[in-house]
């Protein structure tokens, strides 16, 4: 009972903070951030328990349809009553938050995210903190609530409103220069891609409606009706077709949201433009939200047409993502833009993952959505590091040699920077090998590329870390260059990052088994779809009549 | 108890990285080197206590840990496996790191980051133990990574010199190269392991197992003789680049960046030792691809006489030694290469594992008196700057000399039996039908790689140690002997160097034992080595040496006379690494350094503006309508609500 709780504790609580802290910004209080550490804090400890609470809930209730929240808030209060009927039904829709594992890990995502977001900005942001602390926690809030929204009508609305404190965000404490004009790119493309969305959300909404059922928005439910419909209407091309109109439009709107090529290019701009302490977060977990939505929405509601006319397409995008990212990342000069790229190369894994449409493959997509908000999050915050040091750095032939001036910067950047490069042990190893696994099921010829990211990826790590971190004694000419190493408060915001980097690499069934009932409910259906459609995949799983 | 034992191997030097690790964030204490040496004895320990005590019917024990990953079809244990192949290379590893450990303690004093060599040094064997006793080919390319990650800190321990850090980089990417080959070959395995009845029940097995891949092997040959084959020549992809062989070998020569205990430890006797053993663990399946094998005979026969005539002519004494050790692993491989003859298999891999642990006791011994010399010399290891240097290191002549005369060959020391058992496995397998042809000739390189080791062993012994005393301005007035605590592990090696080969050569001991390790074809008989295979080597061991000696003498005594134009060209071509690292310079990082730019222009000029120009799109458009528009979020909100109702209209018909 409590465990319910926590979920409008998650959602709301950030988001009225966050609001209160605007309003008293300004007045010069150094309390404020204080506040905001120690609250972000303890929303940390709160995510943490509903993990907990997933995970212990596991198996208590009979599964309804492939998605099946382990805890569920959705209170009578919500409930939406529109003027209109859909098929002779009038429209009662019943919203829900809730969390699954797949939500819990990207909360807990969030929650650390934002920590040490806020964390680094008592040093990174000093101007107007107190404002951008409350604009953080809003995000956060907003965030959670996609992550936690069990039905269609939320999720859209939290989608779409965290673009206003990232417009903000961008803009206030962004790079004067460039923040402008890049906020307004990502706001077209973002807004290009939610206009395709809501259409598939509406056609999935009424396609749910028959003469015999009402429309309803609820995920588990609508869920419930697509694997129904596989089974009886059998996985034929005929029934794709009837999904098709609705997966193009989505797959547009979170194709977009997800940077899929070629609908990367507000990336790099948006990521640079943002001040890195900003940009950890944009990266980290709003970045995720295109194959959030993926994993939640399509693969679940669309999965037949999914399998027919996407998952080599954009399975071979993803791999394509991963190599073409990296080598583009191997010439930038510039490290927040050498970073979007690198982004880009790893959320192929996601990508690929998600399209082997299998529990290897979902499971690894999932693990890998986790480990690389991990990772990213603290490369771009130790930008922001860097930055506060040296400036905006350029990469050419010059040696920075920063290891030397800041040890224990140095240190974490080495770690930080070889568990993004996949080393076993730490956790990115553990989502590629399953996406790699998964994909493999799939094709061959896909893994085949994607497995060259592995050589790619660390080449331009290693690159960034010879020229910035090695090779010169760290000395600068600079007069204002700062010489301290990083304080308590940096370390206290990376470390918890680190130690979950080692965590998922020693013993990744820490998190997987929490997963595994939801990725087995979920393949219950896709592996079905795929191997109807591609007989020549190979796939364990049996549907379940 | 055997759990205890097996797990104390690899936990100690673990629980040893991370002291060490916590004080290099102290700053260096003098006694930082406590936690590493205390914790790699204590793993010696443990192994040799299993080495006595370890007698199982089935060959081979498991010791289950915990489980890693177990998702859809996949579980992974973290779990150890015990048999005399993976004993034979955990005492080398075990006992030659606590040795170069004590070692480096006076090595590395006074060194700023003397607690983060230490860290990254038991890091290192923490991280080849588990490689070896990996009960899981998953697990073992974890651990292969590992060794790879260690070796790149500790290449670029020096990490404010450029040439480190670049060499670093080079290292870690040329073996990623050839991980990424290897990492493919797993994925295919477990997935081919998938289609076998072995292996379909294996949702709750491991596919990834050892003993399930050697139950399976048989029956995946029959179903997919192709994808075998396939997966057998990226695992020797993923062998020959941590090995450092022809084409992969350009990291190991720069690796040599690193401080000297480094390179007698990783880049000789250990790390680089981990694609042989890869190999031969995996005997039971790359059986099944004969071909693969031969070609991996024949890669090792190119390295190890390409590296020996790069040997020749370096002047840089640890780039010598470097050359020297792909050229050595070139011999392992060749042996390897007979595993593709029938009933072979046991000797083969015997063969292998004898030379690998000779050569880890006497080119460690050979790395570290190269060490004392550095030491000596103020880190001057340029061999045209000294010479005849008897007489200031007169213990560090001796143990050098000991470690040559193993290299080289001469009777009785250690490589003089193992070198001899792999040139008679060759001759044996030449009298194969299949195959015959391709040893007769892999055992005249041999040969011939003998005799030019032989050669350039002798060479750089009497160059540094005899003649005239020569030594450079950086030595300062007095350079002296290396302590005691430097020689103590020296002489140990040294014993190891002299005695080893004789001890478990003619005694059948290395044979039979390696014989027990499971998947391992049963012995036919007694195996004798020819006669002749004997007495030549030694022959061509002993004119390779008076050879060397003169040329010694010749560079010594008057370095200009010998330069003619042939032996000048010969000479530039060996310094220049025969052009390979040129050529793959030119060949594959440039253009791949230009492809990138390029696609980064394309990214950001054709990508980006065409989707930009899809963007003006609605504004085109939007001037049509423009007097029924106030602004942008209307418009945004027009078109919205326009596609809905007309998508909604379209769907509710369907």
């Amino acid at each position: 009972m409590t465990s319910q709780l926590l979920i409008p504790l998650l959602v709301f609580l950030p988001i009225l903070v966050g609001i209160v802290l605007c309003l008293v910004a300004g007045k010069k209080s150094s309390w404020i951030s204080d506040i905001a550490t120690s609250f972000s804090g303890l929303m940390v400890i709160a995510a943490i328990a509903l993990l907990c609470a997933v995970h212990s809930a596991q198996g208590n209730s009979e599964a309804v349809g492939l998605i099946q929240p382990q805890i569920v808030f959705g209170p009578s209060w919500m409930e939406l009553k529109l003027p209109f009927a859909i098929q002779g039904h009038s429209v009662n829709w019943q919203l829900q938050l809730g969390a699954d594992s797949f939500s819990a890990m990207m909360v807990l995502l969030t929650s650390l995210v934002t920590f040490a977001v806020l964390m680094t900005a008592r040093t990174q942001i000093t101007e107007r903190r107190d404002l951008y602390d409350g604009m953080i926690l809003i995000t956060q809030g907003i965030l959670m609530g996609i992550f936690l929204a069990m039905d269609l009508l939320l999720f859209y609305v939290f989608f779409e409103a965290v673009l206003i404190p990232i417009i903000l965000l961008m803009n206030i404490w962004g790079d004067p220069k460039e923040s402008l004009r890049a906020s307004r790119k990502f706001l077209l493309f973002t807004l290009a891609g939610s206009i395709p969305m809501i259409v598939g959300i509406v056609g999935i909404v009424l396609q749910s409606a028959t003469a015999d059922r009402a429309s309803t928005v609820l995920l588990p439910q609508l869920s419930a009706i697509a694997f129904e419909s596989q089974l009886t209407r059998g996985v034929t091309e005929n029934f794709a077709t009837s999904q098709f109109l609705i997966l193009a439009a989505l797959m547009l709107g979170f194709g977009i949201k997800m940077a899929l090529l070629p609908l990367h290019s507000w990336l790099p701009t948006t990521y640079s433009a943002s001040h890195p302490n900003t940009t950890a977060l944009i990266a980290a977990v709003v970045g995720k939200l295109g194959v959030y939505g993926l994993l939640r929405i399509v693969l679940p509601l669309t999965p037949v047409a999914l399998s027919v006319y996407y998952q080599i397409v954009v399975g071979t995008l993803g791999a394509i993502a991963i190599v073409y990212g990296a080598l583009i990342a191997l010439r930038q000069t510039d490290l927040r833009r050498l970073m979007a790229y690198s982004s880009l190369s790893h959320m192929g894994f996601v990508t690929l993952g998600l399209m082997a449409m299998n529990r290897e493959g979902i499971a690894g997509a999932t693990i890998q959505m986790f480990n690389h908000g991990l990772i990213t999050a603290a490369i771009f915050l130790m930008i922001g590091m860097i930055e506060q040091r040296r400036g905006r750095l350029v990469l050419g032939n010059e040696n920075f040699g920063l290891a030397a001036a800041y040890p224990h910067l140095g240190f974490l950047m080495v770690f930080f920077t070889l568990a993004g490069a996949g080393l076993p042990g730490l956790n990115s190893f553990v989502g590629e090998i399953l996406a790699l696994m998964g994909m493999l099921r799939v094709s061959a010829g896909i893994v085949g590329i994607a497995v060259l990211g592995t050589v790619l990826g660390a080449w331009y790590a290693l690159r960034v870390l010879q020229h910035v971190m090695f090779s010169s004694d760290g000395k600068t000419n600079k007069r204002d260059a700062a010489t301290a190493d990083i304080g308590w408060a940096d370390w206290a915001a990376l470390a918890p990052l680190a130690l979950l980097c080692v965590v998922i690499g020693v013993r990744p069934s820490t998190f997987t088994d929490t997963m595994k009932v939801d990725v087995d409910r979920m393949a219950v259906s896709l592996e079905p779809a795929a191997k109807a459609l591609h007989p020549t995949i190979d796939t364990l799983a049996v549907v379940k009549k | 108890m055997l759990e205890m034992l097996a797990w104390a191997i690899p936990v100690a030097p673990l629980v040893g990285c991370l002291v060490c690790t916590i004080l290099a964030f102290q700053g260096d204490r003098d006694w930082a080197h406590w936690p590493a040496v205390m914790a790699l004895a204590v793993s010696a320990i443990c192994t040799l206590a299993l080495v006595a005590t370890f007698s199982d019917e089935s060959g081979a024990a498991v010791v289950h840990g915990y489980t890693w990953l177990d998702i859809g079809s996949l579980r992974l244990d973290v779990s150890l496996r015990l048999d005399s192949l993976c004993l034979t290379l955990l005492s080398v590893v075990t006992v030659v790191s606590c040795l170069v450990a004590i070692y480096s303690r006076e090595y590395m004093r006074g060194d700023p980051g003397y607690a983060r060599f230490f860290a990254v040094f038991s890091g290192f064997v923490f991280c080849m133990t588990m490689l070896v006793m990996a009960n899981n080919l998953l697990l073992l390319y974890a651990f292969w990574e590992g060794v790879g990650t260690c070796s790149y800190l500790l290449i670029g321990y020096y990490y404010r010199k450029p040439s480190a850090a670049k060499a670093a980089v080079k290292a870690f990417l040329v073996n990623r190269v050839a991980d990424c080959g290897f990492l493919l070959g797993i994925l295919l395995l477990s997935y081919a392991i998938g289609q076998t009845t072995v292996g379909a029940g294996a949702s709750v097995v491991g596919r990834l197992d050892f003993a399930t891949i050697f139950a399976s092997s048989q029956e995946l040959f029959n179903k997919f003789p192709e994808l075998v084959g396939w997966i057998a020549f990226l695992l020797v992809i993923g062998a020959i680049g941590k090995s450092a062989q022809f084409p992969l070998h350009v990291w190991l020569p720069d690796a040599m960046e690193g401080p000297t205990p480094v390179s007698a430890l990783i880049h000789a006797a250990t790390m680089v030792t981990a694609g042989v053993y890869l190999m031969a663990r995996m005997a039971p399946l790359m059986v099944y691809a004969p071909d693969v094998l031969v070609t991996l005979a024949w890669l090792g026969a190119i390295t190890s006489i390409a590296a020996a005539v790069m040997a020749m002519f370096q002047y840089d004494l640890k780039r010598v030694l470097a050359y020297s050790t792909a050229s050595q692993l070139g011999y392992l491989f060749m042996a390897l290469g007979c595993i593709a003859v029938p009933d072979m298999m046991t000797i083969a891999v015997m063969a292998a594992m004898f030379h690998l642990f000779t050569h880890a006791f006497f080119k460690a011994l050979l790395f570290l008196s190269a060490g004392n010399v550095m030491h000596a010399m103020g880190d001057v290891i340029d061999m045209r700057y000294f010479s005849g240097l008897r007489k200031i290191l007169p213990k560090t002549n001796i143990l050098f000399g000991i470690g040559a005369a193993a290299l080289a060959g001469l009777p009785p020391f250690a490589a003089f039996f193992s070198k001899d058992t792999i040139l008679s496995l060759l001759s044996d397998a030449s009298a194969d039908t299949d195959y015959g042809g391709h040893f007769t000739g892999l055992m005249v390189v041999g040969f011939l790689t003998a005799f030019l080791t032989a050669i350039y062993t002798s060479k750089t012994y009497f160059h540094t140690f005899w003649g005239k005393e020569v030594t450079p301005p950086e030595a300062g007035d007095h350079p002296h002997e290396a302590t005691t605590i430097m020689l103590l592990p020296m002489v140990i090696l040294a014993v190891g160097a002299i005695l080893a080969g004789l001890a478990l050569g003619p005694t059948g001991w290395i044979l039979h034992y390696i014989a027990k390790t499971p998947g391992m074809d049963a012995l036919h008989g007694e195996h004798h080595e020819a006669m002749w295979v004997l007495v030549t080597s030694t022959l061509v061991a002993l004119i390779g040496v008076g050879i060397g000696y003169k040329l010694a003498q010749a560079s010594t005594a008057n370095s200009k006379a010998v330069s003619n134009d042939f032996v000048t060209a010969i000479g530039d071509f060996g310094r220049n690494r025969l052009y390979i690292d040129s050529i793959y310079q030119a060949l594959i990082v440039t253009p791949s350094e230009w492809f990138a730019k390029w696609l980064g222009w394309f990214d950001e000029t054709v990508v980006d503006g065409l989707t930009q120009l899809i963007g003006q799109l609605p504004g085109f458009v939007g001037l049509l309508l423009k007097r029924f528009q106030t602004g942008m979020v209307s418009s945004y909100a027009m078109v919205t609500a326009c596609g809905i109702a007309a998508l909604a209209l379209w769907i509710a018909t369907q």
